[in-house]
């Protein structure tokens, strides 16, 4: 009914023509804009998700690193028990009460041996506490100590390695010197094991803020996203205490690939502010 | 913000200059809202081409200003000024209309960092697209209807209905503060920085 009068007059039609469009094309307004908010909300709670399993990361990386400290404690003390514990317990055996008692001959083979093994314990106390920390590093910082790493890899004959440091003139701290030697050393191990690279280059250099360091390498390699992916996974140690490190560094680890495709990056970015 | 500040001081003025115009010079109104409506077409033109990101959309939407510009003044000066031609703005309506939507494909794509609703600029286009959607149809055939009383009241009704929406929609947006969610991790490597040479 009300169509047949609308018909019968038509301004009134018209009216009613242009009344419902402008109420369809504000439904129509009013629809695009709530697919936007719910939409972005949607994107918000799957970013909320991804911080969530981040913060599963970090906690993945924190029992690593709790996990590397008590291997790292336990490999000391075998090294102490089983090494050096013997060797003075053997140097005991040769200066015991007897030993006065004994020819003249036998007492200064007993203290010549006593001595061999004294030194031996000095030597693998020393090698322990290397293993701790580098006493090139200690004294004389992170450039000649890696340079005196890529030369002992030099020269075993089967890789090419090079470090070149562009501005170095004033050392971090030495405990983050420590932990990019650490960050540094384990990146160069697993280029070694895995990458089957023909070589390796440290090149370093610096801002007012930030010291840079990066490692260029030919072998097969790993990219960021595969970087983050082994991350998450339980399995392998050292990536996921590289990743630790840099977190105490407050610094960032950057995994590429060459545009050229002919060789990988690893570049990491150290505050020289860090509160560390 | 700033051109969306100049934006609504220009308008204030043309509505100051219009409504002098309806009272004391009925014969130059059409003239005057003519001229606001292209006024309204460069400055949005601006707004948008500040917060669109695509360098494409940039170039359509230089582009369409300058050809809205030419048809505006083969337009205006053929026209007799006695009717009040409203093709010109049903083009500003299906223009703005295409940005807007555009623009909130944008915000879906990249703002992952600040909620939606914190943006200025959102409840901005929010309210310009409900203005244009909603004045589209109304302009674009009211032509034969311009002297309708019963047209005319309904056509008052509608427009004071958006233009409250549009302007409750404009003071949020003036009230509205950005807050970052996630801080994006970049790179901060400066491109001059020598890494690369051995």
């Amino acid at each position: 009914m009300i169509f047949l009068q609308v018909a019968a007059n038509t301004s009134s039609r018209f009216n009613y023509i242009m009344l419902f469009g402008t109420l369809a094309m504000l439904c129509l307004t009013l629809g695009i804009v709530f697919f936007v908010i719910f939409h972005q909300r949607k994107v918000i709670r799957f970013n909320d998700q991804l911080k969530k399993l981040e913060d599963d990361k970090q906690q993945i990386l924190l029992n690593a690193s709790i996990k590397f400290q008590e291997e790292e404690r336990n490999r000391i003390a075998a090294d102490l028990h089983d090494d050096v514990g013997p060797l003075l317990a053997t140097a005991r055996l040769y200066l015991n009460e007897n030993l006065i008692n004994q020819e003249p001959a036998a007492q200064l083979q007993s203290i010549f041996s006593a001595k061999q093994i004294i030194d031996d314990a000095i030597q693998l106390i020393r090698n322990i506490s290397h293993s701790m920390m580098p006493p090139t590093l200690k004294n004389f910082g992170l450039e000649s100590a890696m340079s005196d790493l890529f030369q002992k890899i030099n020269g075993s004959g089967t890789l090419n390695a090079s470090v070149r440091f562009h501005d170095y003139r004033t050392r971090l701290k030495i405990e983050q010197e420590l932990l990019i030697f650490r960050i540094i050393q384990e990146l160069v191990n697993n280029i070694i094991k895995h990458s089957n690279a023909g070589f390796i280059h440290l090149t370093q250099n610096a801002n007012t803020t930030h010291s840079y360091f990066r490692l260029h390498h030919d072998g097969q390699g790993i990219v960021q996203t595969e970087f983050d992916r082994l991350n998450h996974v339980s399995t392998g140690l050292g990536l996921k205490n590289i990743a630790s490190r840099i977190k105490v560094l407050n610094g960032r680890i950057f995994f590429e690939i060459d545009p050229s495709h002919t060789y990988y990056k690893v570049t990491l970015e150290i505050p020289k502010d860090s509160t560390y | 913000m700033k051109v969306f500040f100049v934006y609504t001081t220009v308008s204030l003025l043309l509505f100051i200059i219009s409504f002098s115009a309806y009272k004391f010079y009925p014969e130059h109104l059409n003239t005057i809202l003519s001229i606001s409506l292209v006024v309204q077409f460069i400055f949005l033109s601006i707004i948008y081409f500040n917060i669109i990101r695509s360098a494409k959309i940039k170039k359509l939407i230089i582009f369409g200003t300058f050809a809205y510009i030419v048809f505006w003044i083969y337009n205006f000066l053929k026209s007799s000024f006695t009717d009040l031609d409203t093709t010109p703005f049903a083009i500003e309506c299906i223009f703005f209309m295409f940005l807007i939507v555009y623009y909130f494909y944008e915000i879906m794509r990249f703002n992952l960092d600040i909620q939606l609703y914190q943006l200025p600029s959102f409840w901005i286009s929010v309210a310009f697209l409900i203005n244009f959607s909603g004045t589209f149809i109304l302009f674009l055939f009211s032509k034969p209807l311009l002297n309708d009383p019963e047209f005319a009241n309904q056509n008052l009704v509608i427009l004071s209905t958006i233009t409250i929406i549009k302007n409750i929609l404009f003071c949020i947006a003036l009230t509205t503060t950005k807050k970052l969610i996630n801080p994006k991790n970049h790179s901060t490597l400066p491109a001059d920085l020598n890494l690369d040479s051995f």
